[in-house]
């Protein structure tokens, strides 16, 4: 691999400060609960001085790290004692993403992240470069893309013009309607409560006492009118500060076959995606984006780390939080062109499929009716009925609205009898096709068939996987699907 | 969409990239019971010298050493009849074939799954072979795709010579739809 002579650069000077600030963070929190418990001058405080070897050891990696831009590649050496170098050529490179906490921001530089396909940590972490240096390497990083892209250029026609246009942009009522999660809340709310219970917060008696003559004073009808409002509005506006703060001034652009997202309040992030690398897109739709006319759309990449709440999770919860109903086709169609969801021949499942989900669903009930019969006879039995009513009644739904298509060089899988959740990977992202068989699919004359992608690194995403078609249809679309697969190059 | 009309169609086919299903060699049968005998006979000569231990000295008696011995009067020989059967049963469902364009592999007794790969999505492949393999020059070849599911699917019993020339057939495909 020739390479230019490349200019190594260390880290931008300035990162010194987030970087020790970072530490501190990391150490103060549990220097501070030492010196809660330990008032008086006790031995633990010196636990503190572990401080100094650390922020020591921090300032040694940022001296020794270097980095550079090759013609084709990004090297990057690092290492006190065990030193290594490290050439990520541009074309293996999924994304490129900032991040810039406030104190970033304040020094004008970012931290950012060098994924590629595989391997579960980010390939290159550069903790804080200069944002021209952010943008130099974008460049070189996606101009080789590009380059690459068109030397090969065989579809899409997609010589337009690299100018880039808004996909979607969240407005305040977007991020009201996101923050709209009673369990979140409910969650935020119990934290909060918990750690002021903890700090002794409900303990001071002078709290307690005006509380307790308040309490005395108010008709209880209004007490808990009162109460249940605070604590609504309480949750629902934590919910909403922490949507804002993550999602504050959400812009999903593309340019060139290019996504770029950007988003948050206080700490910027900024997520670079080429089209090509989404293996898998989900748009899920639940009762209460119904009701608003919205549908929540993820996508799975290949990159990245597995449930580390890095870059790669929060990429798949938030390509697109919330987008209108009438603005799916447009996004769909800068992911892969032409794609349209309501366009697409849909195929039921097998028409068997619904008794089988009732007969599945209500052996899954039957333990918890038992114990409730058991424990409660005349009570149990009245909830159990309904319950298990419910579940025939979603089950059956669920079974009528499921079905998957197959379109021109898309496979796609919707499920779901309240909230829908469509699944769709494209022909050059299909890796295998698995056909499975349960000793029930046997009795039934059915088969699952299942699609793995690259993309499924995240289960949060629901993969395609279509149950209970009748056994030759599964193995025609197999077929189909093997074939169309295997004349599609796949491109990571 | 990138469509390459020559992509996956091999320049010169093996013989038995015909569709095919082949069985795999009878071999595995034996490789497969003669593990799974070795591996029962451990364990349950080690929970016999346990259980032998127990009664010497005491620990366990009466009822409830009637009661432990019948246990493994009827676990040991249903165990090792399994483990003598089980590998034909599923090696009688098991099986491979080849196409121009991908590779499948069938397998399970009770869950079972067919396995169907393009050929142009095959990242790397290993032979492996145990001990009792080689005895049977026998060889299992696995397949590693870029998929997150199942990206290692196995062709467990081929014959040793098959493995290797499907593989190096497998990588002559793969070597030119560089990723």
């Amino acid at each position: 691999m020739q390479s230019e002579v490349a200019r190594e650069r260390h880290l931008a000077t300035s990162s010194l400060v987030p970087l020790i600030l970072g530490r501190s963070k990391n150490l103060l929190l549990p220097a501070a609960l030492v010196g809660f418990y330990a008032r008086e001058d006790r031995w633990e405080a010196w636990l503190a001085l572990l401080f100094v070897p650390f922020v020591l050891g921090d300032v040694a990696r940022w001296l020794t790290l270097r980095w550079s831009l090759g013609a084709d590649e990004l090297v990057v050496r690092k290492g006190i004692f065990f030193r290594s170098v490290r050439h990520v050529p541009f074309a293996r490179i999924q994304n490129v993403d900032l991040k810039q906490t406030i104190v970033h921001r304040l020094l004008r530089i970012a931290a950012v992240r060098v994924e590629t396909a595989g391997g579960l940590e980010p390939e290159a972490e550069l903790d804080a470069i200069t944002l021209d240096a952010y943008e130099e390497l974008r460049a070189r990083v996606f101009a080789g893309r590009a380059r690459g892209a068109a030397s090969d250029a065989s579809g899409d026609g997609s010589a337009a013009p690299p100018e880039s246009r808004t996909l979607l942009a969240l407005s305040l009522g977007d991020l009201f309607i996101l923050s709209l999660r009673p369990v979140r809340a409910a969650a935020i709310l119990a934290a909060a409560l918990g750690l002021s219970h903890e700090y002794g917060l409900f303990d001071r008696a002078d709290v307690a006492q005006g509380f307790e003559a308040w309490i005395e004073a108010t008709p209880p009808v209004v007490l808990a009118l009162v109460l249940a409002a605070g604590a609504i509005v309480l949750v629902f506006g934590l919910s909403f500060a922490a949507t804002v703060i993550a999602l504050h001034g959400y812009q999903l652009e593309e340019s060139d076959g290019m996504f770029r997202i950007r988003r948050g309040l206080f700490t910027h992030e900024r997520q670079t995606l080429p089209r090509g690398r989404i293996q898998l897109v989900e748009v899920r739709r639940t009762l209460f984006d119904r009701a608003f006319g919205r549908v929540r759309v993820r996508v799975g990449t290949a990159g990245g780390e597995v449930g580390g709440g890095g870059g790669n999770r929060a990429r798949g919860a938030h390509f697109a939080p919330l987008v209108h109903y009438e603005a799916l086709p447009s996004i769909l169609s800068a992911i892969r062109p032409g794609l349209d969801l309501d366009a697409l021949a849909w195929e039921p499942l097998d028409q068997r499929a619904g008794r089988r989900k009732v007969v599945r669903a209500l052996l899954g009930f039957l333990p918890f009716a038992a114990a409730l019969v058991y424990f409660q006879p005349l009570w149990g039995a009245v909830a159990a009925l309904p319950m298990a009513a419910i579940l025939v009644w979603s089950a059956l739904r669920g079974a009528r609205r499921a079905g998957f298509a197959l379109a021109d060089g898309v496979v796609a899988w919707r499920q779901g009898a309240f909230t829908t959740t469509t699944s769709v990977t494209f022909d050059d992202k299909v890796q295998a096709v698995v056909l499975q068989e349960s000793p029930f699919d046997r009795r039934h004359r059915h088969a699952l068939l299942a699609v793995d992608t690259a993309g499924g690194l995240m289960r949060t995403l629901e993969s395609v996987s279509v149950p209970y078609l009748r056994r030759e249809r599964a193995e025609a679309v197999r077929d189909e699907l093997a074939a169309r697969a295997a004349r599609a190059h796949f491109r990571w | 969409m990138e469509h390459d009309p020559n992509a996956g169609i091999p320049p010169a086919l093996p013989p038995y990239a015909d569709g095919i299903e082949r069985r795999f060699e009878v071999a595995w049968i034996q490789v497969q019971r003669t593990g799974g005998l070795i591996f029962a006979a451990v364990v349950l000569s080690v929970a016999a010298v346990g259980l032998f231990a127990s009664i010497a000295t005491g620990n366990l008696h009466g009822a409830a050493a009637w009661a432990t011995c019948a246990i493994y009067a009827v676990v040991a020989p249903a165990w090792l009849a399994l483990a003598a059967l089980w590998p034909k049963l599923e090696w009688d469902k098991a099986g491979w074939r080849v196409l121009p364009d991908r590779i499948e592999t069938r397998r399970g007794l009770v869950w079972r799954s067919v396995t169907s790969v393009p050929i142009s999505r095959v990242q790397y492949t290993d032979v492996k072979q145990g001990p009792l393999m080689r005895r049977h020059d026998i060889a299992s070849l696995v397949v590693h795709t870029a998929g997150t599911l199942g990206s290692e699917v196995e062709f467990p019993g081929l014959a040793r010579s098959t493995a290797v020339e499907l593989r190096d057939w497998l990588v002559a495909q793969t070597g030119s739809d560089a990723v």
